[in-house]
């Protein structure tokens, strides 16, 4: 035997096992999930192997869902409150990198004519950069328009976190944190803050969409929005603000308000006041809800130095005022809430995390008609609705006709939908 | 000439057991990233034992970012900066992105100046059990650090990172 083979021969097995060692620390996290998504030699599309779904119930409850899958965005659709899913349809004819996080998913609305509106943030080149993108279908689900883009300001800058809602006459919305402001300031020698919220709207069902316009400077820059429709048609937008405070200084990463129509938005409100300072990315977005009381319900995070966790308020807009805010959670895996008015109820969901497994707690109180109000904070039930051992997606609430859902996606079961209320 | 450092290599071989330790702790030297080596590996659950292992009786400076935070790479750079002029600073860089972004999270610390530290990043993309290992009382907001004494006390801090805030740390724990 040469010398060499020998050095082989020697160092081999010993190599072999360190590969063994080293291998194990990487691969042990491979899933293995019920829908076979790791097994087919080219990717099986479906909502249970995709990303970040959002979905819907039409009129007719049938649930509407899109997710992003391999640079693809997907529509698929369940007459059986989610046992079941058609084949996914492609939105975009042609692959683009698109933003599915958490805080940044494809969104879904449904017109008044059963068009479908899907809204999303493709990855565009350089660093949190983006473009708020759009199609539409008008034939049920089954083709999409070319896929456009909203923002029309042609910069390469961040255009992300795109919301996305129709209005009672149809009217499209789409908000989004936007950073052409700060492309402006450098070119004057500025410095800007953040970055800017900005949304459009359409009014012949996503053909066209009226020029941009600014709601307020200043925003986080990688929460996402939360947008609900108000008594008169218009859109209550609500996002994680900086704040300057005379007294705290700058960087008091609390919440904002407007609202907003297709021609003017409102002067912003303070709708949380937590005094969170910090200049860092919570990567925790609020979610609102408007109430038969007529005050806009809404969930946060927050971790102030005397408010830490999961909070519930709710802000009056004629009044501009803010009731009491309640905490939820101030366990600190306690995450991602979202909040739901329907049906007749208020209902609240989170995700917490016990060391092992991933679980949805959720609370939910009836409105009472007779006396037009919520019963203050009397809560029914918080429990574990559903749990996952594997990495698993923020939760969402969603209403059919006689019912709300939890929609939640995790690696290992995929899109769970559970009856709640 | 060549037949002759074979022969010498052989001999070296023939100490087999100091030899393997060496070829050991050289390789897993490179699995933690202790060596200079600007590679981020793989962070598990129990790698916060690993490097906490690594820096027994010292103190040091672990900090934690993604990608998708734009402050965390303003931090960096400024900790790169640190780093240059303070050699002996002792950090531990963890990025909540997975090890599949390997690439570009090895590129941003290259261009920090972050080259010979060691680094991680999560197994998975944002392991709520990774974050739980790290630190079970921590929100998830970044970038996050935490400030090691010699007996391993740590601090956590959410939030940039100023000069001011490390060099003070550095002074107090000499």
């Amino acid at each position: 035997m040469t010398l060499i083979r020998k050095i082989i021969y020697w160092l081999s097995p010993r190599l072999l096992a360190i590969g063994f060692i080293s291998g194990q620390a990487v691969f042990a996290t491979s899933s293995t999930d019920i829908h076979d998504c790791n097994q087919a030699t080219t990717p099986k599309i479906s909502i249970h192997c995709g990303k970040t779904p959002s979905v819907i119930f039409d009129k007719n409850d049938r649930l509407w869902a899109v997710f992003e899958q391999n640079q693809f965005i997907y529509l698929t659709y369940s007459d059986d409150f989610g046992k079941s899913y058609s084949p996914p349809v492609t939105v975009n004819s042609v692959a683009e990198k698109i933003y599915a996080d958490g805080e940044n998913r494809p969104k879904i609305a449904v017109g008044h004519n059963a068009e479908i509106y899907i809204s999303w943030s493709k990855k565009t080149e350089g660093k949190y950069t983006g473009d708020i993108r759009f199609s539409r279908s008008v034939d049920n689900g089954k083709h999409f328009s070319p896929v456009k883009t909203i923002n029309n300001d042609k910069l390469l800058t961040g255009h992300r976190f795109d919301s996305l809602k129709v209005n009672r006459d149809g009217q499209i919305f789409i908000s989004w944190l936007d950073k052409r402001d700060k492309i402006y300031a450098k070119k004057s020698g500025n410095n800007y803050k953040g970055a800017a919220i900005y949304y459009t709207t359409s009014k012949d069902s996503g053909l066209s969409f009226a020029p941009d316009k600014k709601i307020a400077d200043r925003s986080c820059v990688c929460c996402r929005i939360a947008m609900t429709e108000t008594n008169d048609g218009k859109m209550a937008v609500l996002w994680r603000h900086i704040f300057n405070d005379k007294k705290l200084g700058d960087n008091i990463r609390d919440h904002a308000i407007a609202f907003i129509d297709d021609k003017n938005s409102s002067q912003i409100q303070r709708a949380t006041v937590d005094n969170w300072k910090i200049n860092a990315c919570p990567h925790h977005g609020p979610s609102l809800t408007l109430g038969p009381d007529n005050n806009f319900h809404m969930v946060w995070f927050t971790a102030s130095t005397d408010k830490k966790g999961l909070y519930y308020g709710a802000y009056n807009a004629r009044e501009k005022t803010i009731s009491a805010q309640i905490p939820l959670s101030q366990q600190a895996s306690a995450s991602h809430p979202y909040i739901l008015y329907a049906n007749k109820h208020l209902v609240l969901a989170w995700k917490e995390f016990d060391g092992k497994k991933s679980h949805i707690h959720y609370k939910y109180q009836k409105f009472n008609e007779k006396n037009n109000s919520f019963p203050g904070n009397t809560w029914i039930s918080s429990k574990s609705v559903a749990t996952s051992k594997k990495e698993s997606d923020h939760p969402t609430l969603v209403a059919s006709q006689n019912r709300t859902w939890l929609s939640w996606h995790t690696r290992a079961e995929g899109l769970k939908l559970i009856p709640l209320i | 000439m060549i037949e002759l450092k074979l022969s010498q290599l052989a001999r070296t071989l023939k100490r087999g057991n100091a030899l393997l330790l060496k070829l050991l702790l050289l390789i897993s030297g490179c699995l933690l990233n202790t060596n200079v080596n600007s590679e981020s590996t793989v962070f598990n659950k129990n790698s916060l034992q690993q490097i906490e292992q690594q820096y027994k009786n010292q103190p040091f400076l672990m900090i934690i970012w993604s990608t998708d935070c734009p402050p965390c790479l303003a931090e960096l750079q400024l900790v790169g900066e640190i780093k240059k002029e303070n050699p002996k600073l002792n950090l531990a860089i963890i990025s909540t992105n997975g090890i599949e972004e390997k690439a570009e999270l090895d590129k941003i610390l290259n261009r920090s100046s972050l080259t010979s530290v060691p680094s991680w990043a999560f197994s998975s993309k944002n392991s709520q059990q990774l974050k739980h290992s790290i630190d079970p009382r921590w929100y998830g907001e970044m970038p996050r650090s935490y400030f090691y004494d010699n007996q391993h006390k740590r601090k956590g801090y959410s939030g940039q990172l100023t000069r001011t805030r490390v060099i003070s740390w550095m002074k107090a724990v000499r």
